[in-house]
């Protein structure tokens, strides 16, 4: 049988135990009307599995409600997984007790998308910084003067003096942003979870910011997850891309692989929607599919993209869902064109 | 042959009154625009840019301490023209604006072609009501949005079709330049992809004019013919995009374009160190200076605005009055 799934190239030896492992994680909303007459659900995570290892990144593209958000989210145990399992360092997230839990949140930092959002307005950066800390119980004050100069160093909010005492409205959206870094990073995490995290900053500031994850990462050798609509920042930035439709991961490709060739043709699609800054562009119009994305309370049979897709194979794509398949050593993706022949 | 020109703006200043100090948003901008091209205005967050389509549109708020210059639309220096006969004449039925997350700005109690005939009864009293729907329901093909939508209410369409209807509005009393605000930025890449195709569209078949305003180079890069380049209030670039994209002038152009991600070819990416100036005070010379890596004495002087040879025009010392570049 074809239908394996895809052993994703591990350069790291075979013993080594994933940060993050992900194994058919659901996460279904109930839709309620009127407070108790269930209306339906909504899939917005449907059946996703990878594994993340140490100083591995991980992107994460796709359109809006696909379910990137809630991916996050639901590893963070903000929303609780209907179905599936979350192992972090091999301990399913499920059987944690309170203090467990505990320990696991101080080990995943989470950066998210509007840091003027994420910023409480009343407080100064210093007691920004101090919170997670006092919540973890570092309660010693040198510790914690110490922690903040080293963090806030490394991210490069110097002099520190200057900073310490203002408030989120008084820093540029850059220097919030890199705020919202320091906390993410001030515990020590093993794992950051970066949620569209330069998607609200100007051009000349997001490479910045990237290089300064990057830089974070390679020092501590974090694994992160990239989570990013935008195609063209992945490639200065992760390992390996997932792609999201419909609340599945349709293609996980290496980079460099990905970029030179995208399988899916939704990836494909995404691939040629983004415009590089090129005059040549005027000239042409581009080849990306019409409509929208389907709806998650009543996704259509069989695969998701089929509706939008140019490459349908009538019969197959429109009535069973495609499993992942494997096309090469860097590259699989969950589409019927690479179903090999029997 | 000369081309004709339909927009031709001059020393243009729009200076808004707070209580810190007066705040130079749009400070001595020039430029022109060819009938049929399309100008992208970039730069990054707070220089100016949806100032400068105010300006031209005079949607200005109270608190303006100078709205000076000249503005030559189609002939006509319209800045000379009093409230009442801009807005008779000029505003919505020559010039027209898709506003900033103008999708959301769709009134959700009236349906959508009631909306959309609004400003075309408004602007000609004599047109009847179902004149007015016959053109809308043009419009609505146009951008390729079903005409039976018109009969919808806003919450009942996507956002991308949402952005289209509002397309749609401004296309509808045949202006002579659109004024379109980051008309992509809130969208989907796929459901942007498909708005710029079908803005081309709109370019191609009908000649219109627009002034694209954009922070996205690679975006702009679509519709583009002329690029201008803001950056603290000021024009600092003006040139076509055939050269801009491969060769920009003004250093802040080039550190900007440097910045911009590329999907298809492997660049070493760079950033703009510090932030740009206050608006409020700006600098007396060049404004950009404090981040400038050429940066030499001269440019503690306000720089004049350089004429290139193939009609570019740059705020930089580096280049003198023959255009020549110097201290590179």
């Amino acid at each position: 049988m074809p239908n394996v799934a895809v052993n994703l190239p591990q350069e790291q030896p075979e013993q080594e135990v994933p940060v993050l492992r992900v194994e058919n994680l659901h996460t279904w909303f109930e839709i309620r009307r009127m407070g108790f007459i269930k209306a339906g659900v909504v899939r917005a995570l449907d059946g996703v599995s990878f594994e993340l290892y140490q100083g591995e990144t991980i992107s994460i593209v796709g359109e809006s409600g696909c379910g990137k958000s809630t991916l996050a989210k639901t590893i963070l145990g903000i929303h609780h997984p209907t179905k599936g399992a979350i192992y972090f360092e091999n301990r399913n997230l499920s059987d944690l007790d309170k203090q467990g839990w505990k320990k696991y949140r101080s080990s995943v930092g989470y950066i998210q998308q509007d840091p003027y959002g994420a910023l409480p307005p009343f407080m100064s950066v210093q007691r920004i910084l101090e919170e997670p800390m006092k919540i973890n119980g570092i309660s010693n004050k040198k510790e914690q003067a110490k922690r903040i100069r080293q963090v806030m160093e490394e991210v490069k909010l110097a002099p520190i003096e200057d900073f310490l005492y203002k408030f989120p409205h008084m820093l540029s959206g850059g220097q919030q942003q890199r705020l919202v870094i320091a906390r993410a990073m001030i515990l020590g995490p093993k794992l950051l979870i970066a949620d569209e995290p330069v998607s609200m900053l100007d051009a000349s500031v997001r490479v910045e910011i990237l290089q300064l994850m990057q830089g974070l990462q390679k020092k501590h050798n974090l694994g992160i997850i990239y989570i990013t609509h935008d195609l063209s920042t992945v490639r200065y930035f992760s390992e390996r891309i997932f792609s999201m439709y419909g609340a599945k991961i349709i293609e996980k490709s290496a980079t460099k692989a990905l970029l030179k060739q995208p399988r899916h043709p939704y990836t494909q699609a995404l691939f040629e929607a983004t415009s590089d800054p090129d005059a040549e562009n005027l000239k042409s119009f581009k080849e990306v599919p019409t409509g929208e994305p389907p709806s998650l309370m009543n996704p259509p049979k069989g695969c998701r993209f089929h509706p939008r897709c140019s490459k349908i194979i009538k019969g197959l794509c429109d009535k069973e869902m495609p499993p992942e398949f494997k096309i090469n050593e860097e590259q699989g993706a969950a589409c019927w064109l690479y179903k090999e022949d029997e | 042959m000369s081309k004709k020109i339909l927009l031709d703006v001059k020393n243009l200043k729009l200076y808004f009154r707070t209580r810190s100090g007066s705040v130079q948003a749009v400070d001595d901008v020039s430029f022109r625009l060819e009938a049929g091209k399309t100008l992208a205005v970039v730069g990054e967050s707070g220089c100016g840019k949806t100032s400068l389509a105010k300006a031209i549109l005079r949607l200005l708020p109270r608190n303006i301490s100078t709205y000076s210059g000249s503005i030559i639309f189609d002939g006509e220096d319209i800045m000379k023209y009093s409230d009442e006969k801009f807005r008779r004449e000029i505003r919505w039925s020559n010039i027209a604006m898709v506003p900033q997350a103008s999708m959301n700005s769709l009134n959700p109690v009236m349906r959508i072609e009631d909306q959309l005939i609004e400003p075309l009864l408004l602007h000609d009293r004599h047109m009847s009501k179902k004149k007015a729907l016959d053109r809308v329901n043009e419009v609505f093909n146009i951008v390729g949005l079903p005409t039976d939508f018109l009969r919808r209410y806003p919450f009942e369409l996507s956002g991308g079709m949402r952005q289209r209807a509002t397309i749609a509005m401004a296309l509808a009393s045949n202006p002579k330049l659109v004024v379109l605000d980051e008309p992509s930025s809130a969208l989907d890449l796929l459901t942007q992809a498909n708005l710029m195709n079908v803005l081309k569209k709109i370019k191609h078949e009908f000649n219109t004019t627009f002034i694209l305003i954009t922070h996205d180079i690679g975006t702009a890069s679509e519709l583009a013919d002329e690029i201008a380049v803001m950056y603290a209030g000021e024009m600092v670039e003006f040139s076509s995009a055939d050269y801009f994209y491969t060769d920009a002038h003004h250093p802040y152009s080039r550190k900007l374009m440097a910045s911009v991600p590329t999907l298809r070819e492997d660049k070493e990416l760079q950033f703009i160190p510090g932030q740009p100036p206050s608006l409020i005070n700006p600098p007396q010379g060049c404004r950009y200076s404090a981040r400038c890596e050429k940066r030499f004495e001269k440019c503690s002087m306000h720089p004049k605005t350089t004429e290139l040879e193939h009609g570019a025009q740059v705020k930089c010392w580096l280049y003198d009055e023959t255009g020549e570049v110097k201290h590179a």
